[in-house]
């Protein structure tokens, strides 16, 4: 295996692909699709999720409400006739995208073409959702409540004179 | 009631639609049209109340949806609403724990020092309520600097991740009741596929409240709060985060994060009761989330889930416990559509009533007349 892929786990390639510009991906995949043959597993589609969660007081499931899906499984058949499979499911409305994630896990799943290129996309993104969590920190580290009890501190500061 | 098909209306009708939008654009050629991150990040309270009174997480959609109906909240969650119904249900997401939140903000009424303690993140609690003229005239260089600024100035790398919940540690010390794990592994109710038959299972009134109006369910928990209950409610948390949607890859199956929802999500610890078969007393519990960031809400949601429990147990002794009543009042795209129906011609309903009425006058005057001769 190319060690400069999957840096990133499986479980991330959507979320960080999706912080990276699509033209760079599609430029990417552009450049490399020519040598395997695309199919689709099953029709890329686009609709609904329901998302199930539990409340957080008596631990029963519930549904909160819907969010738009795109789905897409893709096979690539390289010019030896071996296969290689990969699918994509984001939060989104575009089944295109969703094709064209799903090529990209097809390649950095099964170590292909382009692997360590788009590997470095892949690194990217994740920087960029690092950073974003980052942001979200300072917002609770720039807020913390730090209680102390009244006379504890140094009142006469307040006083008025 | 009888209605009729009418016509001759078409032409007022599309002279109405060209009107509504020379109305959106008639500030001309000084004005910007509204772009749609605009609307998610300016206009944020009104864009998590559209996102969580439509049911669905669409951030871009909702923008427009609050656009094309110049910000009128119960258009643009209908718009929203009716655009999901036109889509296919594709998945059904495993249980996501929310305790996996990227949290922004997080306090609590119950406990001064929580673990993993409280921070207010963005919050209008605090404002005076004063109105800042500064803004009036801002300047775009002014706005951008504000954020910049933010930024340079803030930075925490030692915030954890995720934060455990205050109440499992009040479960711990077994001051809250124990955990149905029936009620834990039940099919959740599906209020998109299956019609309101009372009674519901609690799932079916949790799903319905998270769409609710808010002004709606925040009326009829106000009721609660205000005498029509008892449940004195003290919120344990309130958490604004955002949930990763987490789904199994079709190869692997192994979970994918295939994106995030920002939501709300409030426990409020009330009164305790005493154990039916002799066991301990325990406080009761209310739960409340909504997509998008709305503690109203929340807060509002549960008290009504608190309050509705009572009810579903020992039967309703106020309207805030009757989930049919609760249930049925606070979806917004349902009143709202009821409620702008009357604006619609009643031409021959109407007519019979004033016949009905002329009948009855006329009764009412030969009677008179009669009465009059004797």
């Amino acid at each position: 295996m190319n060690k400069t892929c999957r840096k990133i786990p499986r479980s991330a390639w959507i979320r960080a692909l999706k912080l990276v510009p699509v033209d760079e991906i599609k430029a990417l995949i552009d450049a490399v699709i020519n040598e395997y043959q695309v199919s689709y597993k099953s029709i890329p589609q686009t609709g609904l999720g329901v998302l199930q969660t539990k409340d957080t007081a008596m631990h029963e499931p519930y549904f909160l409400g819907e969010f738009p899906i795109a789905i897409s499984w893709v096979v690539l058949t390289d010019k030896q006739g071996k296969t290689f499979e990969g699918a994509a499911q984001l939060m989104d409305d575009d089944q295109n995208l969703a094709s064209l994630l799903a090529v990209c896990d097809a390649i950095l799943a099964n170590d292909l073409m382009a692997c360590s290129k788009l590997s470095d996309l892949l690194e990217r993104g994740e920087f960029k959702f690092e950073q974003e969590a980052l942001t979200r920190k300072a917002m609770l580290g720039s807020t913390v409540v730090d209680f102390s009890l009244l006379g504890a501190t140094n009142e006469k500061e307040n006083k008025s004179v | 009631m009888g209605y009729v098909a009418i016509k001759g209306g078409g032409k007022a009708i599309a002279g109405a639609e060209k009107l509504l939008e020379f109305v959106r654009t008639r500030q001309g050629e000084s004005a910007e049209p509204l772009d749609l991150e605009t609307i998610e990040n300016q206009l944020y309270f009104l864009h998590s109340r559209i996102i969580s009174e439509g049911g669905l997480y669409h951030p871009k959609l909702a923008s427009l949806a609050i656009k094309q109906s110049l910000g009128d909240t119960l258009e643009a969650s209908f718009a929203l609403r009716a655009y999901r119904s036109t889509k296919p249900r594709l998945v059904e997401s495993p249980v996501t724990e929310t305790s996996n939140m990227r949290v922004i903000r997080r306090i609590s009424a119950s406990f001064k020092d929580i673990p993993g303690g409280q921070m207010l993140g963005a919050s209008t609690d605090y404002a005076l309520r004063l109105m800042r003229t500064e803004l009036l005239d801002e300047s775009p260089e002014a706005f951008k600097a504000v954020a910049a600024n933010w930024l340079d100035n803030n930075s925490h790398n030692e915030i954890p991740d995720t934060f455990p919940k205050v109440l499992d540690a009040l479960r711990e010390e077994g001051l809250l009741p124990p955990v149905d794990q029936a009620a834990a592994e039940k099919k959740p109710f599906d209020i998109t596929r299956e019609p309101l038959v009372f009674p519901v299972p609690r799932s079916a009134a949790l799903s319905t409240m998270a769409r609710s109006e808010t002004g709606s369910i925040l009326a009829i928990a106000y009721s609660n709060m205000r005498g029509y209950g008892d449940i004195h409610p003290t919120v344990a948390e309130l958490r604004v985060g955002y949930l990763p949607v987490m789904l199994p890859h079709p190869i692997t199956g192994e979970p994918i994060e295939v994106g995030e929802v920002l939501m709300t999500e409030c426990e409020v610890v009330a009164m305790y009761e005493d154990e039916e078969e002799g066991g301990k007393p325990t406080f009761s519990l209310g739960y409340g989330a909504c997509f998008g960031h709305n503690e109203v809400k929340a807060i509002s949601m549960s008290v009504l889930d608190r309050a509705l429990q009572s009810g579903m147990k020992n039967g309703p002794t106020n309207p805030s416990e009757d989930p049919e009543f609760v249930l049925l009042h606070i979806d917004g795209i349902d009143s709202m559509g009821f409620c702008t129906h009357y604006k619609m011609p009643h031409y021959v309903t109407f007519q019979s009533d004033m016949d009905r009425l002329r009948t009855t006058q006329d009764k009412h005057d030969d009677a008179n007349q009669g009465a009059g001769n004797v």
